[in-house]
C-alpha cells in the first residue's frame, strides 16, 4: 500500500544548493556528472486503472528548483515515455509487480562531493513527499568536449 | 536537428498547466530560471490547442552567453 503523499518542498534543498554544485562550462575541456532524476508520474495498477504520483504541481516546483540551483536542465524526447517495471516490496516480487510512468530530468552538475548531497537530500525529499520507497536517480561521469 | 524556440511562461498557473501538456510530448525540452524554456514546435503547437499564453523570449541570456550552453 503506497504511503501518504505530501506536496514537494523545494526548501529542502535550499541548505545544499552551494554555488559549487553548478558546473562551469566555458572554454576547455570538462569532466562533470550528469544526473537522471527518474520521477513517477503515474502508477499503473495490476487491474488496470492508475494512481497519480507526482502532479503538475510538484514537477513544476521542482523543474523550477533545478533551474534555479543549476542553471537549466533538459528532459530526453521520451518524457515521460520511461517505463520502470519492478516489485514495491523486493520480498514479495509476485505480489508486488507494479509499471509507473516516469519523467527524466537531465542535471549537469559539478563533478564533487556537494552535487552527490544535494541529489541525495532530493532523492529523500521526493521519496518524503511522494510517499515512494524508492526514487531512482541515475549519475554518469561525461566530459564536455 | 529541430530547431529550439525560447519562450517564457509568466503565470505560475498557467506554467502547471504547461507540464501537465508537455508530459504528452515526446520531444526534448529545456528549461532556465525565471520560467523560461527551450521547446520544439510541438510543444508550441500544444500550448496553442491548450490555449495556455505564453510569450517569446531570448535565446540569448544577460550575460551575453548562449542559454543553451549552459544545459543541452
Amino acid at each position: 500500500m503506497a504511503k501518504l503523499q505530501r506536496p514537494f518542498n523545494p526548501e529542502a534543498l535550499a541548505p545544499f544548493a552551494v554555488v559549487s554544485v553548478r558546473c562551469p562550462i566555458g572554454a576547455d575541456s570538462l569532466m562533470i556528472w550528469r544526473y537522471t532524476v527518474l520521477v513517477p508520474v503515474q502508477e499503473e495498477l495490476p487491474d488496470g486503472t492508475s494512481r497519480e504520483i507526482a502532479s503538475a504541481v510538484d514537477l513544476n516546483r521542482l523543474e523550477r528548483m533545478l533551474a534555479d540551483h543549476f542553471g537549466g536542465f533538459s528532459t530526453p524526447n521520451a518524457m515521460p515515455g520511461y517505463r520502470g517495471f519492478g516489485a514495491r516490496d523486493p520480498l514479495l516480487p509476485q505480489q508486488s509487480r507494479e509499471s509507473n510512468l516516469q519523467a527524466a530530468l537531465i542535471v549537469y552538475a559539478a563533478a564533487c562531493g556537494a552535487s552527490d548531497r544535494y541529489f541525495l537530500a532530493l532523492r529523500r525529499e521526493l521519496e518524503d513527499a511522494l510517499g515512494e520507497g524508492v526514487i531512482l536517480i541515475e549519475r554518469q561521469d561525461v566530459t564536455i568536449i | 536537428m529541430e530547431t529550439i524556440y525560447y519562450i517564457r511562461i509568466p503565470n505560475e498557473e498557467d506554467c502547471v498547466k504547461a507540464i501537465g501538456v508537455f508530459l504528452r510530448i515526446p520531444a526534448t525540452r529545456y528549461r532556465f530560471p525565471d520560467n523560461v524554456m527551450g521547446v520544439t514546435l510541438a510543444h508550441i503547437h500544444a500550448l496553442q490547442r491548450a490555449n495556455i499564453p505564453f510569450e517569446m523570449a531570448s535565446g540569448r541570456k544577460w550575460n551575453g552567453q548562449a542559454a543553451a550552453s549552459v544545459q543541452s
